[in-house]
C-alpha cells in the first residue's frame, strides 16, 4: 500500500508538485491522465525517489520512505519508462540483462555474469511471448515492443511493493501495446501489486484499471472510480483503433 | 641484418605487451563505462616516477610493480570522485589530476633519472628473453585478468553502468561506485604500465608520459579492426601500433615529427575503421 501526505516539490521557482496527497490500496490499478507538465512524472519520481520532495511524506507498507535514495528503493519500486531503451541494457542480451535483474536482491561477485540466470523465467514468460529463442540477442537489436514487455518481466522479476508504468505503451504499436498492457495487468491482479499508470489514451484510461486520477497544475484535480474494471485490453483496445484505421 | 630484424621484432612485441596494458585500461574507461579519461596520461607517468623511486631506493620489482598498481588505482579514484561526488565534467576530472601529477613525479622522482645504476631483472640484455618472457606472462595474466571482471556480474553491472545509468540506479547499484571502480581498475593498469616501461629502459623522464592517451586510444581502435569487444584482437592492436612505429623510427626521419605522425596516424585509424555498432558488438560476443 502506498500513501503520500502533501508532497510538495519546487523546481527553478515552479511548484511542480503542491500538497498532494493520495493513497492507493493492493488491489488498486491507477490510470493517470493530465496535460503536459502536469506532475505526472515528477510524482513518479518522487514515489521512485529520483527526486526527493520539499515537503510532505511518503510512505509504502507503512515504511517512511519519504528521504530515502532511488537506489535503496530499487526493491520495493518497480518502474517502466516511455523511453523502450531506459528499461534494460541495449548493449546486453536478453539473458545478461535476465541475470542482471536478478540482481537487485544482492550483491554482485566475481562470477561468471550470466550463471545464476532465472531459466524458470524461460518456460513460464518467455515462450509464450516467443522470445526463448532470442535469449542471446542484445536487447538494442529487438522491437520497441518487444524491448518494454521484456522491461517489464525485468523490473517484476522480483516483486515490488509498487509499479509504476511511465507511457509505457507510447512508443509501440496497437498489437504490442495491448500485450504489455494485458501483461501488467495480470501481473498486477495476481501478485496484488498496487500499480500507478500515466496515459494519454483516453481509451485505456476509461477501461483498464480501477481507478483515475486526473493530475492539473501539480495536484490531483478530479478522481474517478471505476467499480468494475471487467474489459481486457484486447477487447477495448483493438477493435477501436483498427475501426477507426478502417482495418 | 636478420639478427637485427629478430630484435627489433622482439622489442616490437614486448614494448607492445607494456602498451597493451594502456589499451585494456582505455577499454574499460572509455568503452565498458564510457568516460574519456585523461587520467591516463597522469596516471603512465606516476606509475614510472613510483618505479624509478623504488628501484633506485633499492627496492624488488614486485614492490615497484605493486605500489605502481596501488598510486595508478588512486589516481583514477581521484578522478572518479571529483567526477562523481563533486559533480565535474569528465575531461576536466582527468586534465585536473594528470597537471596535479606532474608535480608529484618531479618531486618524487626528479626530471630525469637513470636506473643503470641498480639492478633490475628487466634491462640486463642478458636476460631479454626472460624478461619477455615476464612481460607476455604479465600482459596475459591482465588480460585473462579483465576478461575475467567483464563476464562475471560486476562486469555485467559496469556495462550498464556505462550504456545505461538509470538501470544500473534501478538495480539498486551504485553508480558513483562502480564509475570510481572502474576509473580506478582503469589507471591500475596504466600506471603498472608506465611501471613496466621505466623498467624496462632503465631510464624515467617527466615527459616520458607525453602521448600515451594517444597510443592507448591507436592500439584501441586497431584492436576493435581486429575485433570490435574486448578479446586478444586488443594485444594485437597495441603491438601493431609499436609495429608501425617501428616501421617509422626505419624510415629514419627527424624524432620532432613522431608526435605529429601519431596523431596523423589516429586520423586515418578512425577514418578506416568500419562504424562500429555496439549491436554488433555484443553478437561478436
Amino acid at each position: 500500500m502506498l500513501k503520500l501526505k502533501n508532497i510538495s516539490k519546487t523546481f527553478n521557482g515552479i511548484e511542480v508538485l503542491k500538497n498532494l496527497s493520495c493513497e492507493v490500496a493492493s488491489d488498486d490499478f491507477v490510470m493517470i491522465m493530465g496535460p503536459n507538465g502536469a506532475g505526472k512524472s515528477t510524482l513518479f519520481d518522487v514515489i521512485s525517489g529520483k527526486t526527493i520532495p520539499d515537503r510532505g511524506s511518503l510512505f509504502i507498507d507503512g515504511q517512511d520512505l519519504s528521504a530515502v535514495p532511488e537506489r535503496k528503493r530499487a526493491k520495493i519500486v518497480g518502474r517502466l519508462f516511455q523511453n523502450t531503451y531506459l528499461g534494460s541494457c541495449s548493449i546486453l542480451t536478453i539473458r545478461e540483462n535476465l541475470a542482471l535483474a536478478n540482481l537487485k536482491e544482492r550483491r554482485a561477485s566475481l562470477t561468471l555474469g550470466v550463471k545464476k540466470f532465472p531459466e524458470e523465467v524461460v518456460e513460464e514468460l518467455l515462450k509464450p511471448l516467443h522470445l526463448d529463442k532470442l535469449l542471446n540477442i542484445p536487447m538494442g537489436a529487438l522491437s520497441g515492443g518487444q524491448r518494454q514487455i521484456v522491461s517489464f518481466i525485468m523490473a517484476t522479476l522480483n516483486p515490488p511493493k509498487i509499479l509504476l508504468l511511465d507511457e509505457p505503451t507510447a512508443a509501440l504499436d496497437p498489437d504490442s501495446a495491448v500485450q504489455l498492457l494485458s501483461f501488467a495487468k495480470d501481473y498486477s491482479k495476481k501478485y496484488r501489486i498496487p500499480t500507478l499508470l500515466i496515459t494519454h489514451d483516453p481509451v485505456v484510461a476509461k477501461h483498464l484499471g480501477n481507478r483515475l486520477w486526473i493530475l492539473k497544475n501539480g495536484s490531483i484535480d478530479r478522481e474517478y472510480g471505476m467499480e468494475k474494471s471487467s474489459m481486457e485490453p484486447h477487447e477495448f483496445f483493438h477493435p477501436i483503433i483498427y475501426e477507426k484505421l478502417g482495418g | 641484418m636478420n639478427i637485427e630484424i629478430s630484435e627489433i621484432a622482439l622489442h616490437v612485441l614486448l614494448q607492445g605487451c607494456i602498451y597493451s596494458l594502456v589499451v585494456m585500461g582505455v577499454y574499460l574507461s572509455s568503452r565498458v563505462i564510457q568516460f574519456d579519461d585523461l587520467t591516463t596520461e597522469g596516471s603512465f607517468g606516476f606509475g614510472g616516477a613510483i618505479a624509478a623511486v623504488v628501484i633506485l631506493w633499492g627496492g624488488p620489482i614486485w614492490l615497484a610493480l605493486v605500489l605502481s598498481l596501488i598510486g595508478g588505482a588512486a589516481a583514477g579514484s581521484l578522478t572518479g570522485i571529483l567526477h562523481t561526488k563533486m559533480k565535474m565534467n569528465n575531461l576536466i576530472c582527468g586534465l585536473i589530476v594528470t597537471t596535479a601529477l606532474f608535480s608529484v613525479c618531479l618531486k618524487l622522482a626528479g626530471a630525469n633519472v637513470s636506473l643503470h645504476e641498480k639492478h633490475s631483472l628487466l634491462w640486463i640484455q642478458d636476460n631479454l628473453f626472460i624478461a619477455g618472457a615476464f612481460l607476455l606472462a604479465l600482459a596475459g595474466i591482465a588480460y585473462f585478468g579483465i576478461r575475467t571482471l567483464l563476464r562475471s556480474e560486476i562486469g555485467l553491472i559496469l556495462k550498464a553502468v556505462g550504456s545505461n545509468p538509470q538501470m544500473a540506479v534501478s538495480l539498486g547499484k551504485s553508480v558513483d561506485g562502480y564509475k570510481i571502480f572502474g576509473l580506478s581498475t582503469a589507471n591500475a593498469l596504466t600506471a603498472l604500465a608506465g611501471s613496466l616501461f621505466v623498467q624496462w629502459n632503465g631510464f624515467f623522464s617527466i615527459t616520458g608520459n607525453i602521448g600515451t592517451l594517444v597510443i592507448g586510444l591507436t592500439g584501441l581502435i586497431l584492436g576493435e579492426m581486429i575485433k570490435p569487444s574486448f578479446g586478444i584482437g586488443l594485444l594485437l592492436g597495441a603491438i601493431i601500433y609499436q609495429a608501425i612505429f617501428a616501421v617509422v623510427i626505419e624510415l629514419e626521419l627527424q624524432p620532432l615529427w613522431n608526435n605529429l605522425i601519431k596523431a596523423a596516424l589516429i586520423v586515418v585509424l578512425i577514418q578506416l575503421k568500419p562504424k562500429i555498432n555496439p549491436l554488433t558488438v555484443a553478437i561478436a560476443r
